[in-house]
């Protein structure tokens, strides 16, 4: 395998599999420099295609979301746009959490997966481009998501007038730029320091130097992802309120990353990439991380749920009333069911962590009822009673719009990079790695 | 120890002709000498003397009811519940690390998890006696209970107070069963090296007919590993239970949603705590420094720093909505804590379980015995101040001013506390001098003569 590293090496002509071709003739794409490393590493054209495809189809959607938005009703296009983009968002912050926590906890079986989670989050500045039709008009006070930035609203209303200090258009715009501009930091500061591992000659200090900035970075997402939940999405209802609210996004940020996660490395070696690399072994360790977000997931929902439902005070249950009235009742008894139980029984079993047909089917569930458990927290705002089925064209052209996009990113930033953080000292360690 | 180190056999290296017999030396002459080290003599007087102090405090409070304690209106739970929440969030270490750190395939735990699995028991016990000291009525503890009976006599199985009887119930249940298994083939060791025929008896007993056959070693493993996924949930319940017996209520400061992840995190932190200043003199006096060594206490150090700043996380969320929700009950429960009369234990609980941790962003500090040991006693003060802080100030000032009152602990809430602490450590002594303090066979799996042959297993 890969044991002897040899960083500066010259290429050996000798390794690559098309022997007649003179060496200078595609420029940029075929196989363009030879790795040192005994598996297909680079995505090449697959990482046009993917910029092709995916991004021109999200880049239609989006237009035609957009543009849908623009003649029809503002508010029924805010609120299904919002649905989308956390959607996107939330798996955005998960790779980047998935990147930092492997940093931080020193990590050695996923050293091999660790440039793909890295490319995933790299889509960062991608996500603060896409928040604009969010922010955009809220700068300009429009309150067709956020009541709270109208100013009469907020005066007619005491609480919104005590929560008017936090809650205000400034104030929510300076945060948005410190999450935004925090994310990207931290994303590409990992990014390209373990870029520069792959030709560096010590490449144990730099794992050292994103060790040690993982760990204050760590508190930062912390902060910026509970803040970025409760500015999104609870103050949708700006008189609700939950401590626990940060914890509860969370837990669908990591769960649904890797399930894309899993989705992705699976891709990739249908299309002959990382095949020796990514073995059996890592995508039963995903698996592992699924169900035991899957079970994190429901464990924070229930508590949230459970101390709302028992203390029975209004200012908190009426949250839980908009959601088990009329259609909102079906929609979370499937939360129960279908985010929590199938999964937990569907994953339980290493057979199906272990097989990929399998490990795929629950990474699209779960992937379809993130978005559900998004659209649950979201919409309900804007609709009550009755489920918006008339926006369906709204949501369907957002979550394409902005999926395509967010692939279409992460295979540009893998156009000039390996796929595999072939520097790092620790990935023999997690090339042979093993589940006992 | 420089006075008998020349007689001492806990300074001397271990004996055996490799990694696996050294091991099995160094463990197992811990209950094989004929004296334990003099420090433990010490220590087993101090445990006892405070045992005593326990049972004549349980004695007199029987005699004479629950008004020798402090608890009084408005704060009824007093001492006894902030005692049981101690003791029970001290206990989840053992399970974290021998079922979450063994999922997670962190090697390092082989090392503690023996004594932090019994530390863990003996922590279930000390918190299982409070609650049943705190009803007042010591004969009737079994209507805790859903016994059938003819008067059909049922307790309130809505009360997150029964749901408490059944997760602590469930988990000191886990706990033992792992703890016991894990230690038969280390007692069956002992069992094997025994000169007395007493001991050969009670070792071989309670060892069950271990002889170490493949088709056991596979049993052994496939169990322990069955044991330690049905024992990951319960890492996570019993304190998001004992969460619920407050976050249900309204009371500002209690009813608020973190509550159940904060316990957990809370309880992992002051467990380690406890587990570090049980191991940093452990590992001195019973010659374990080459089994326990300084990089299991440093990664232990990172535990507590990350799990401390889980529960400063949980603190500011508390204030943040409290604030945020514009509930002035929420919002003067918790100025109240930073500001109030009790406002010196709030600054205590902060100062011990967010300030101190962070002197292990320094490795120096990691490093340096004497810096965990003294972090980990004042985090385990700060757990107790903060169950204190939670369960005195929200109670003694509630919705209406007209009731609020302050709590003063009388000598019999302080002398019950500091005998179960008695009772404590007596347990964890006797258990240090008799059982197998470290996972012998665990360990063997992963000292570097096990490797030899170059797999990665």
């Amino acid at each position: 395998m890969a044991e002897d590293k040899k960083p500066n090496k010259p290429v050996k002509k000798a390794a690559g599999p098309k022997q007649g071709e003179p060496p200078k003739k595609p420029p940029a794409n075929v196989e363009a420099p030879k790795d040192d490393f005994d598996d297909n590493i680079r995505l090449g054209l697959d990482a046009d295609r993917v910029m092709k495809v995916a991004g021109g189809v999200g880049a239609v959607s989006l237009v035609a979301c957009l543009g849908l938005g623009f003649t029809g009703d503002a508010k029924r296009f805010m609120f299904a746009y919002l649905t989308a983009y956390i959607w996107i968002l939330s798996i955005a912050i998960g790779a980047l959490f998935w990147v930092t926590l492997q940093h931080l906890v020193n990590a050695n079986w996923s050293i091999v997966l660790r440039r793909v989670a890295e490319l995933m989050a790299q889509n960062m500045p991608l996500m603060a481009l896409l928040a604009l039709p969010i922010l955009v008009p809220t700068a300009m006070g429009n309150d067709s998501l956020y009541i709270w930035v109208n100013h009469e609203t907020v005066h007619a209303d005491h609480l919104l007038h005590h929560k008017a200090p936090y809650l205000n258009v400034t104030f929510f715009l300076i945060r948005c730029a410190i999450y935004f501009g925090f994310w990207v930091l931290l994303s590409r500061y990992l990014f390209q320091t373990s870029v520069a591992q792959d030709q560096s000659k010590s490449p144990g200090d730099l794992a050292k130097r994103m060790q040690g900035l993982s760990a204050p970075s760590m508190i930062l997402l912390a902060l910026t992802l509970t803040f970025a939940a409760f500015d999104f999405l609870m103050s949708l209802e700006p008189a609700w309120f939950s401590t626990i609210y940060g914890v509860y996004f969370f837990a669908g940020c990591v769960l649904s990353f890797n399930s894309l996660f899993a989705l992705t490395l699976m891709w990739l070696q249908k299309q002959g990439r990382l095949v020796k690399s990514v073995s059996v072994e890592h995508y039963h360790d995903i698996g592992k991380m699924m169900f035991g977000f899957t079970v994190f997931w429901a464990y924070i929902g229930f508590s949230q749920f459970m101390l709302i439902w028992y203390a029975n005070i209004p200012e908190e249950t009426f949250w839980y009333k908009m959601r088990f009235t009329g259609d909102w009742r079906t929609v979370s008894a499937i939360l129960l069911v279908c985010h929590f139980v199938l999964p937990f029984l569907g994953l339980l079993s290493r057979h199906i962590k272990r097989n990929k047909k399998t490990l795929g089917f629950w990474a699209v569930w779960i992937l379809v009822l993130h978005y559900v458990d998004i659209y649950w927290l979201v919409k309900p705002s804007l609709h009550e009673e009755t489920l918006p089925t008339g926006d369906l064209l709204l949501d369907v052209t957002a979550i394409v719009g902005m999926l395509g996009l967010f692939l279409a990113g992460a295979a540009y930033q893998a156009k000039k990079v390996r796929l595999v953080a072939v520097g790092d000292p620790r990935l023999p360690k997690s090339l042979a790695f093993e589940n006992f | 120890m420089a006075a008998i180190s020349d007689v001492n056999p806990f300074v001397q290296p271990p004996k055996g002709d490799n990694d696996f017999a050294r091991v099995t030396d160094n463990v197992s002459r811990i209950a094989e000498v004929n004296r334990p080290p003099r420090a433990w003599y010490i220590a087993f007087g101090i445990s006892t003397s405070l045992l005593g102090l326990f049972g004549i405090s349980v004695a007199y409070l029987f005699w004479e009811g629950i008004g020798i304690w402090g608890n009084m209106n408005p704060s009824y739970w007093g001492f006894p519940i902030v005692n049981f929440v101690f003791w029970v969030g001290i206990g989840h270490a053992g399970t974290l690390i021998s079922a979450i750190l063994y999922l997670m395939r962190q090697t390092w735990r082989t090392a503690i998890n023996r004594f932090a699995e019994a530390m863990t028991i003996f922590a279930v016990i000390c918190a299982a006696v409070f609650p049943g000291l705190h009803v007042g009525r010591p004969w009737l503890p079994y209507w805790m209970f859903p016994i059938p009976n003819q008067m059909q006599m049922w307790p309130q199985f809505r009360s997150p107070l029964e749901w408490d009887v059944f997760a602590v119930g469930t988990y000191a249940t886990v706990s033992l069963l792992f703890w016991y298994m894990g230690m038969i083939p280390d007692l069956a060791t002992f069992r094997d090296r025994s000169t007395s025929p007493l001991r050969r008896a009670l070792y071989g007993a309670f060892a069950m007919g271990w002889r170490g056959s493949s088709r056991q070693w596979h049993r052994y493993e496939r169990a322990y590993l069955l044991l330690a996924a049905l024992a990951t949930p319960l890492v996570l319940s019993v304190h998001s239970v004992v969460s619920f017996d407050f976050a249900t209520s309204q009371m500002p400061g209690w009813h608020t949603t973190i509550f159940p992840p904060y316990f957990v995190a809370g309880a992992i932190f002051g467990g380690f705590a406890m587990v570090v200043t049980l191991a940093v003199p452990a590992r001195q006096f019973f010659g374990l420094k080459r089994i326990i060594t300084i990089n299991h206490l440093e990664l232990m150090s990172k535990i507590i720093l990350a799990t401390g700043m889980m529960v400063g996380y949980a603190y500011g969320m508390e204030f943040f909505i409290a604030w945020y929700s514009g509930s002035a009950y929420e919002g003067f429960a918790l100025l109240n804590r930073a500001v109030g009369p009790f406002a010196w234990s709030y600054w205590a609980m902060i100062f011990c379980n967010v300030v101190t941790p962070q002197v292990f962003w320094f490795k120096s500090m990691r490093r340096n015995v004497w810096v965990i040991f003294f972090v980990g006693v004042l985090v385990n003060i700060g757990m107790w101040f903060e169950r204190f802080v939670i369960i005195v100030t929200s109670g003694s000032r509630d919705f209406l001013p007209a009731s609020w009152g302050y709590f003063i602990p009388t000598a019999w809430d302080f002398a019950t506390l500091a005998g179960s602490f008695g009772l404590f450590f007596t347990l964890f002594l006797l258990f240090c001098r008799y059982l197998p303090m470290v996972a012998m066979a665990e360990v063997k799996a992963f000292v570097p003569a096990a490797h030899a042959s170059g797999d990665h297993h």
